[in-house]
């Protein structure tokens, strides 16, 4: 499954999802652009990739003419996916177009609101994250796993509980407005625990999962998604509003490390 | 029964206490118990294991650590107890990998330094009930003094939770815990005097959402101790309420009033 979500005006986010995947094997992915539906293709990815997204930069300028235009209404982009299984086998291609969703007067209203939403985020409500998607597919870790295929260390410096090599795919920086919530502390079994859990307010891309991680970069606070409302037009997402739990400071996930210096660059 | 009554004066404030005994704990109360477990715990996750000398401290944190004696080293584990909770690497950036700090300690304890901390072992019981083993649990009487001694066997469920934040690990820590248990109960009884200590029951590790998703087994076991305890006549006790029962008349009105508060002088 793939989603295409244009960042207007210079950028295209392409993020993938592999159904059924064959675990314990990595795929690495082929993108291809082009005019048509029915082709020639022009693969933009080389060498080819193993992330679960793509970020399509070949638009500088829509003032220069023989480069792809996003900012036509009339002419459309056209981007196929292929994955190819390391262990070799059949290779599996998605094709898609640019916003094939909406109709031309729903493409203008959904472009300005993911603008505004965007822009909004960067500079009044938001603050910089990097957002991690926890593997789904992957080679298995090496070091933790027992005979029945479980992960015996969530502290292990290869998988980081996850059983994939590496954990987590690599993090997309953004913003996001967190909501304020008190912390909840409760007499339990392990004496006395906290939790905080509140909601969440970030852009649409990349699309957020259970269980996936959501770092604020300013504070080093580690997230942890519980629940994912995406706000749509026509079932077309804007935003996303995201339930999230704070993660205890000793929670395996802090040894994840991300960039804390890196600055989003959706919208130059 | 005769040790503490030859040995130990007693001044009526506290329990009596053989030589050498925790002031408040004694040998035998459910708390005690407790406290050996954790303990014992804590020695099978010490990366040098302690020797004799730190069992008889009260304080787990106090004690002192004397270097492992037996020539026979413990296995290496990766879980470690040292009281210390800081991650090795946290120190050395270079020793990712290493041996995780393990939380073994008393249930609900709400003054922990840390908080959400895992792995972790918690050491709790159950319902207490205690076993009559004579007429009114009636052992002697020391005729000069009057003082009278009872014993009676006391059942303990003993509950072991093993939490971690990923399946595996819980599992195996409460795996390691269960034949630990079981391999040295014959060790322990013998030791501390447990009249019966149950072969100990490994649960199923079931997922718990705290902060994030936890998972925690957990481990029942049952250990049975013949309690004891004494009284002595308390004269000035009988005495009161008799003269507060010859100044109203009627004992049963004296209680009463205590029960309902009316009664304030």
């Amino acid at each position: 499954m793939m989603r295409i979500f244009p960042m207007f005006p210079q950028r295209v986010f392409l993020q993938w999802v592999l159904r059924n995947p064959t675990l314990g094997i990595t795929y690495e992915f082929t993108v291809d652009r082009s005019g048509s539906a029915e082709g020639p293709w022009e693969t933009i990815t080389t060498p080819p990739i193993y992330d679960f997204y793509y970020v399509d930069m070949a638009f500088p300028s829509n003032t220069v003419t023989g480069t792809p235009d996003l900012m036509s209404m009339t002419r459309s982009v056209y981007y196929r996916i292929t994955a190819q299984p390391s262990a070799g086998g059949d290779t599996v291609s998605i094709i898609k177009k640019i916003e094939p969703w909406l109709d031309r007067r729903r493409e203008g209203i959904h472009r300005k609101l993911v603008r505004d939403a965007m822009i909004s985020l960067k500079r009044v409500i938001g603050t910089e994250i990097a957002a991690l998607k926890k593997k789904k597919w992957g080679t298995k870790c090496t070091l933790c796993l027992s005979s029945m295929g479980i992960s015996v260390n969530p502290y292990c410096p290869q998988c980081y509980g996850t059983t994939f090599q590496g954990g987590y795919w690599t993090p997309v920086y953004g913003w996001a407005q967190l909501f304020t919530t008190p912390i909840s502390i409760q007499t339990a079994l392990q004496g006395e625990s906290e939790r905080k859990q509140t909601r969440l307010l970030m852009a649409h891309i990349p699309q957020m999962d259970k269980e996936d991680l959501i770092v604020f970069l300013r504070t080093n606070k580690y997230f942890q998604v519980d629940e994912v409302t995406p706000t749509q037009i026509h079932n077309v997402d804007v935003h996303q509003e995201l339930i999230v739990s704070e993660l205890s400071p000793t929670s395996a996930e802090y040894d994840l490390k991300v960039d804390p210096w890196r600055e989003p660059c959706w919208w130059v | 029964m005769s040790a503490f009554l030859i040995n130990q004066t007693w001044d009526g404030s506290a329990l009596p206490l053989e030589i050498g005994e925790h002031r408040h704990i004694t040998v035998g109360s459910p708390l005690a118990v407790l406290g050996l477990f954790v303990l014992a715990l804590q020695h099978r996750f010490s990366p040098t294991a302690i020797g004799t000398e730190g069992l008889q401290g009260n304080s787990p944190d106090l004690r002192p650590a004397v270097e492992w004696e037996d020539p026979t080293p413990p296995e290496p584990l990766p879980w470690v107890w040292s009281g210390s909770l800081r991650p090795a690497e946290e120190c050395d950036p270079n020793n990712v990998g290493a041996p995780r700090p393990i939380f073994i300690g008393p249930a609900f304890d709400k003054n922990k330094s840390i908080r959400n901390y895992r792995p972790a072992i918690y050491v709790d019981r159950g319902q207490v009930n205690v076993e009559k083993v004579s007429i009114d649990n009636f052992a002697g009487q020391h005729l000069p003094s009057g003082l009278k001694g009872f014993g009676a066997m006391v059942h303990i469920p003993i509950q072991i939770d093993c939490i971690a934040e990923s399946y595996g690990d819980s599992n195996i820590i409460a795996d390691t815990v269960w034949f630990y248990l079981l391999a040295s109960r014959d060790i322990l009884c013998s030791s501390f005097g447990f009249h019966v200590f149950t072969e100990p029951t490994l649960g199923m590790t079931l997922p718990e959402e705290l902060d994030k998703q936890l998972f925690h087994t957990q481990i029942f076991c049952e250990v049975t101790i013949y309690m004891r305890w004494s009284t002595r006549p308390i004269a000035p006790l009988i005495n009161d309420i008799a003269m507060r029962a010859a100044k109203v008349g009627d004992v049963n009105d004296v209680l009463q009033d205590i029960v309902l508060r009316e009664s304030r002088s």
